[in-house]
């Protein structure tokens, strides 16, 4: 099976700044690979690299092509939607499935019809009339009428209030996710994300600094809320990071025997968003 | 694999590709919804004619009446509709270009469009065609429309004021009218094809403010020549580029009888002049690094 993105050395520098310095990728098809890192890690950047729209050093093939000298043959196959301000706001929605009924080979007017029927959209309104909310739903709409090999989202939800971020998800899920597609998602909202993600990526300064499946990810990491008894015999087995609750120590391990954790205090799994803080915060966030 | 399943996947496949794309057609409609004074701009000052005609049919049908003696007014009352229809239009279409690769990316809707299985080529060429065919077309269509409007407003006042309709049509060579409108908007479009690919060009690179980009370079240079060699050479140039289309296209030395008319116009020696050429040739190039420039952008 060949890989879905696959990136070797990958590079970009605005100016002076390096915005990736040599970033290294492999994605199989199938899977929901989250891209999660700081403002200004080089998140967006990755993103416009492997949908063509900015130039770069370095090996980066998606569905095996050259995204910056093949876009239009790859946007065939590759979805993507940056945030939901994107849609121009003088198109109506029926012009918008026109459009790309009109110019897209891959695109499925009547899924898209489906769709928008569950909303509240009316078919004439202009996307200036639309809510935030509603802009995101028909954005999907149409995406999720593409059969593409690939899905990229950039921020999808941001602006959206929770009862559409849930929903946006779900449908995503639910709808579109058949593990023949692959999907990369970028996202503040750590929280919302982790369930549907089969792997996950940490970028900091413009490189991967943590890279796993989420099944691995969760046998990987405990949190283990630590007694003052046990606190010097926890410190010892190198904890990656340490905060304080309601008076109690919070201790983070990486790749800690499950017996050693139970016998210090109450174990549970962290979230991909504890261990994102812990691991971008300087020296390990221990005092 | 079972032979059933094997027979699925090309059924399949057929059912997907049966509507080819036409990502050209599509695109030049998008411009349409878009920008919908392309349409309404020269069709409102149509409007706006004929309800002059109609608001002032007493003055009309005189001149009409005058010009069975005098010079020619009824034909030159036709030409001079038809030339401010094509005045909007072109004032249509250099707002149009100047907005064109600029708006884009001001509404971050660039990212959409990019996001999608088009060419920076096509979009460009779609862009440049508006311009260049669709308001010429449509300037000559509503040209047209309007002349048949006026045409049966005139003939009915006439018959009303009981006036013969046969002097009025006989000094009106209505299908002569529509061939030199047609002759002028063809001839002058394709002259002032690189004014359009500049100011595309300019709408491709520019962040804010794209007329004056547009327009400062010509004036800057005009000024400054003027102050450093106090020659003129570049505001002659520019004088040829605005005015060269229309003297390449009509002899004018008939201008001394008053009237340019279809018997005036040298389609040979406009063809010929290099004028045309050289700027056909420089529409061209400013596509072309539309088209490179495009590849690179994104919002602002």
């Amino acid at each position: 099976m060949t890989a879905c993105i696959e990136a070797q050395g990958l590079r970009k520098t605005y100016g002076s700044t390096a915005a990736l310095s040599g970033v290294d990728l492999h994605v199989e098809e199938g899977r929901i690979l989250g891209l999660i890192g700081p403002n200004g890690a080089g998140k967006s950047t990755t993103l416009d690299a492997i949908l063509g729209l900015i130039p770069y050093e370095g090996a980066l093939q998606v569905l095996g092509l050259n995204p910056w000298t093949q876009r239009e043959k790859l946007m065939q196959q590759v979805a993507f939607i940056a945030d939901v301000a994107v849609l121009p706001r003088w198109l109506r929605v029926n012009q918008a499935l026109d459009y790309m009924e009109g110019i897209h080979p891959r695109f499925d007017r009547a899924k898209a019809e489906a769709f928008l029927a569950k909303t509240s959209i009316p078919p004439k309104a202009r996307v200036k009339a639309l809510s935030k909310g509603m802009t995101a739903q028909l954005h999907l709409a149409l995406v999720m009428a593409i059969d593409a090999k690939l899905l990229v989202l950039d921020e999808p939800t941001l602006g959206l209030d929770i009862l559409y971020r849930r929903q946006f998800y779900d449908s995503l899920l639910n709808d579109y996710f058949d593990h023949r597609r692959t999907i990369l998602v970028t996202t503040h909202q750590v929280e919302e994300v982790q369930h549907i993600l089969t792997d996950v990526l940490f970028i900091q300064r413009g490189k991967i600094t943590f890279s796993s499946g989420m099944e691995a990810f969760e046998r990987r990491y405990a949190e283990v809320m630590v007694g003052p008894e046990n606190l010097n015999a926890a410190r010892a087995l190198k904890p990656v990071s340490e905060r304080q609750v309601f008076g109690r120590s919070v201790l983070l391990f990486d790749g800690l025997e499950p017996e050693k954790a139970a016998a210090l205090g109450e174990v549970r799994t962290p979230s991909l968003a504890d261990v994102f803080v812990a691991m971008m915060t300087p020296q390990g966030g221990i005092q | 694999m079972t032979s059933a399943e094997t027979l699925a996947i090309p059924s399949v496949e057929t059912a997907k590709t049966v509507n080819a794309p036409r990502p050209f057609y599509w695109s030049i409609r998008r411009e349409l919804w878009e920008h919908r004074s392309i349409l309404f701009a020269p069709a409102t000052v149509a409007a706006a004619i004929i309800v002059v005609a109609i608001a002032r049919i007493n003055y009309f049908t005189l001149l009409i009446e005058n010009g069975y003696k005098g010079p020619n007014l009824a034909v030159l009352m036709f030409l001079v509709a038809a030339g401010l229809v094509i005045i909007t239009a072109s004032l249509t279409g250099i707002f149009y270009s100047l907005d064109a690769l600029l708006s884009e990316r001001r509404d971050r809707s660039v990212l959409f469009w990019k996001s999608l299985p088009v060419s920076d080529r096509t979009t460009v060429l779609s862009k440049a065609i508006i311009p260049m065919a669709v308001l010429p077309a449509v300037a000559f269509a509503v040209s047209v429309a309007m002349h048949i409007l006026l045409l049966l407003i005139f003939s009915v006042a006439l018959l009303i004021l009981r006036q013969p309709l046969s002097g009025f049509w006989s000094q009106l060579p209505f299908f002569q009218i529509q061939v030199f409108v047609l002759y002028v908007i063809v001839t002058c479009t394709l002259w002032y094809a690189p004014i359009y690919g500049w100011l595309l060009l300019v709408s491709s690179i520019s962040r804010r403010a794209a007329l004056v980009w547009a327009v400062v370079p010509f004036v800057a240079a005009v000024g400054l020549e003027r102050f450093a060699s106090r020659t003129e050479y570049v505001g002659r140039w520019l004088q040829h580029r605005f005015a060269g289309g229309l003297q390449a296209a009509f002899h004018y030395a008939t201008q001394q009888h008053g009237e340019v008319g279809l018997k005036d116009a040298t389609p040979v020696l406009y063809l010929a002049s290099p004028g045309l050429w050289m700027g056909l040739a420089a529409f061209a190039i400013f596509l072309f690094l539309c088209i490179r420039i495009r590849r690179f952008q994104g919002p602002i």
